[in-house]
């Protein structure tokens, strides 16, 4: 990957999109998982060393956010799963007079493609 | 100087628009926004512009700091949208921008109720042009529904100040409070646009169906007018600190199993506006500042992500998370830009949303709101799930969707980056923005305690994402719409209605062939009396008569004992 990075020829688009590459590797993204935990665990750590000014009940507990950010976002993203088993119907179920199930008016839109990446992913496919 | 007024100058813009090339048209949607913000930057403080009117006085610009705030944002706004439609050959979309924007700030800067609502209900107008723009019949359809609740809006605000004035006898817009009928009304008609618990429908419904562009224009004005609204007129009023709790939470869950890109954002400004308001309810010095600030800082990185994803929808022709993916390809610029947005958003420290939504919280503490502020703390982590990640993930990561589109034109990126920088900058030097909001308050966002606590809250529900995917728990992205409280009248009342006519009709008929066989019962019966030899064709004694003529006389006399 550096090597594309220091490719004189390369835009900055290019430049971008290869720095962003590691995310095709499970093995990088492994690694950026750990990187992540092990932020969080310094953070947890900092919690007990740093002592944050606080204002509410409970807000001084070690590790609050910790356990607030974790669980909250969890509970949300579980209970709207739930809410979506009740609530989720067909694309259609408001045609014709909602814009959920037609396509955006091509004429107003200008769609190209990227064909130098796309050669590349025919020739992946080919293997 | 009056003929110049950022208003009128918009105004001028759109009629001009209405009669020259494309070319002409792109650049006057350019300079009108910069002539105008000369323009304010020229005026003074105070009120001016004003004009008798059927006996009141209607104040047309009336400028402090906070209308100053929010009209400067709204100029940038209009600005910034307009370098991202520069590409657009649509004469109605350019003309009703101009004059929506023009309208938008119209309305910050009023000083009386009056000429509120005169732009209160321009902006409605102006703007459903951005949905029907897409010209589909369902546009027009979904045009039609957000037409009649804006309007509608605007004529609750019309009796709202007719009450108001007839208890009062001003019109002058300056703390109004709930203290009346009138403004009850008046308070009802800013929640409608302010997308108010169950009055929220319009904005997920109308939003994803305007144009590429009308989307990033209509995201700026309403809502935040609204805002400013409630800010001048209801500040401190309890109740809209529980409003805006609610409003924080519950977009939430349907942002999160949205598939429409769109509509997420639509949910996740529904769930923004929620902290502006809390800031209001509080309504002290540094809640205010927290709310003019968020409003700043909100306008700018919901632009963003809405022109992030309208790139990608123009490049596509889908904002469907579930036929995304792997964008990042092909589009990286659009896709930091992207990135900036939701890690403004998600107030990450040193982007935007990090300096304002920080006022908002420490207000609400700091007054005592534990569990309003526990609600804020929750819905940040929430914000950080549906804006956060699920808009860039979905979008630019996650699975490959084989789509190579090819990166967003030049003026949209030009529009991205812009954007993007204001995002970054207001982040690392929040004193720029302080120093416009409109009250003096010493305030330091970035204190060991507030980044720690931020970053674990951040960095730990990130943590949980990551683990709800390993899992397999998270939530897959999957086609459909989810009914919300405008299935009422959307589906259940027009299914049922029908229905109701249908019986009402055949009892209404039933009931009245019974009444009609009665009465010719009653008439054939009384023919039958009146035939010769019947009751009422017999001749009658003298003694007969008296006893009649008594009887009467006895009623008349029982009628009149008291």
């Amino acid at each position: 990957m550096p090597d594309d990075i220091n490719n004189t020829d390369m835009t900055i688009g290019e430049k971008i999109s290869s720095a962003f590459g590691w995310v095709e590797s499970a093995a990088s993204v492994g690694l950026a998982i750990r990187i992540l935990a092990g932020l969080c665990a310094l953070l947890y750590v900092l919690d007990i060393i740093v002592h944050r000014h606080t204002y509410a009940p409970g807000e001084g507990l070690i590790g609050f956010y910790c356990f607030v950010g974790f669980f909250a976002f969890t509970a949300i993203v579980l209970g709207a799963k739930k809410l979506r088993t009740w609530i989720l119907r067909p694309e259609d179920y408001y045609a014709p007079n909602a814009v959920d199930s037609e396509d955006y008016p091509e004429s107003q839109l200008e769609l190209l493609q990227d064909s130098s990446i796309q050669v590349s992913t025919e020739q992946e496919h080919q293997r | 100087m009056s003929w110049f007024i950022p208003p009128l100058l918009f105004c001028y813009g759109a009629v001009l628009c209405m009669f020259v090339g494309r070319a002409q048209r792109a650049i006057i949607t350019l300079a009108v926004p910069v002539l105008a913000l000369i323009s304010l930057l020229l005026l003074p403080d105070g009120n001016m512009a004003q004009v008798q009117f059927l006996g009141f006085e209607l104040i047309f610009v009336r400028l402090d700091k906070l209308a100053f705030v929010f009209s400067l944002i709204f100029i940038i706004a209009a600005f910034l949208a307009a370098i991202y439609a520069w590409h657009m050959d649509d004469k109605v979309q350019q003309v009703s921008t101009l004059l929506y924007a023009g309208a938008a700030i119209g309305g910050v800067l009023a000083g009386d109720l009056v000429s509120l609502f005169l732009y209160w209900e321009i902006t409605a107008v102006a703007s459903v042009f951005l949905i029907w723009a897409r010209r589909t019949p369902a546009a027009y359809a979904t045009g039609m529904r957000y037409l009649l609740i804006q309007v509608g809006s605007g004529v609750l605000l019309l009796a709202g100040l007719l009450v108001h004035y007839n208890d009062t006898g001003s019109i002058l817009f300056d703390h109004l409070g709930l203290v009346s009928t009138g403004t009850l009304l008046i308070f009802l008609a800013f929640g409608i646009k302010c997308a108010f618990p169950l009055m929220h429908n319009w904005l997920q419904d109308s939003y994803p169906a305007a144009t590429v562009t009308g989307t990033v224009v209509l995201s700026s004005f309403t809502t935040k007018m609204a805002v400013y609204a409630l800010a001048r007129g209801y500040a401190g009023t309890d109740i809209l600190i529980y409003i805006g709790a609610i409003m924080t939470l519950f977009p939430i869950f349907f942002a999160e199993i949205e598939n429409d890109l769109r509509r997420v954002l639509a949910y996740s400004l529904n769930n923004q506006l929620g902290f502006m308001v809390v800031g209001i309810g509080v309504g002290t010095e540094l809640a205010l500042n927290g709310t003019a600030a968020h409003a700043f800082c909100h306008i700018l990185y919901k632009s963003l992500l809405f022109m992030s994803v309208g790139a990608v929808l123009y490049r596509t022709g889908t904002s469907k998370a579930s036929e995304l993916g792997g964008l990042y390809k092909t589009m990286p610029i659009t896709m930091v830009c992207c990135l900036i947005g939701a890690a403004s958003i998600s107030a990450f420290p040193l982007f935007s949303g990090f300096v304002s939504k920080s006022l908002i919280l420490d207000a609400s503490v700091k007054n005592g709101y534990y569990v309003v502020w526990f609600a804020l703390v929750v819905a940040s982590a929430g914000v950080l799930s549906h804006s956060g990640i699920k808009i860039p993930y979905f979008t630019f990561f996650a699975h490959d969707s084989g789509k190579r589109p090819k990166e967003a034109p030049v003026h949209m990126r030009v529009a991205m980056i812009i954007t993007a920088v204001l995002c970054v900058l207001i982040g690392v030097f929040p004193g720029m923005l302080y120093q416009l909001l409109p009250y003096e308050v010493a305030y330091k966002p970035y204190t060991t305690s507030h980044v720690l606590a931020q970053l674990q809250l951040l960095c730990f529900a990130l943590l949980a994402f990551v683990f709800l995917m390993k899992k397999g728990l998270h939530p897959p992205e999957v086609k459909g719409v989810n009914l919300d409280s405008d299935w009422t009248y959307r589906k259940a009342i027009p299914s049922v209605f029908p229905i109701f006519i249908a019986n009402t009709t055949n009892v209404v008929d039933s009931l009245r062939s019974n009444a009609l066989a009665q009465i010719t019962d009653w008439v054939r019966s009384l023919r039958r009396m009146a035939v010769p030899g019947g009751l009422l064709a017999r001749g009658w004694g003298v003694n007969s008569m008296v006893f009649v003529v008594t009887l009467l006389l006895f009623l008349v006399l029982f009628l009149n004992l008291k």
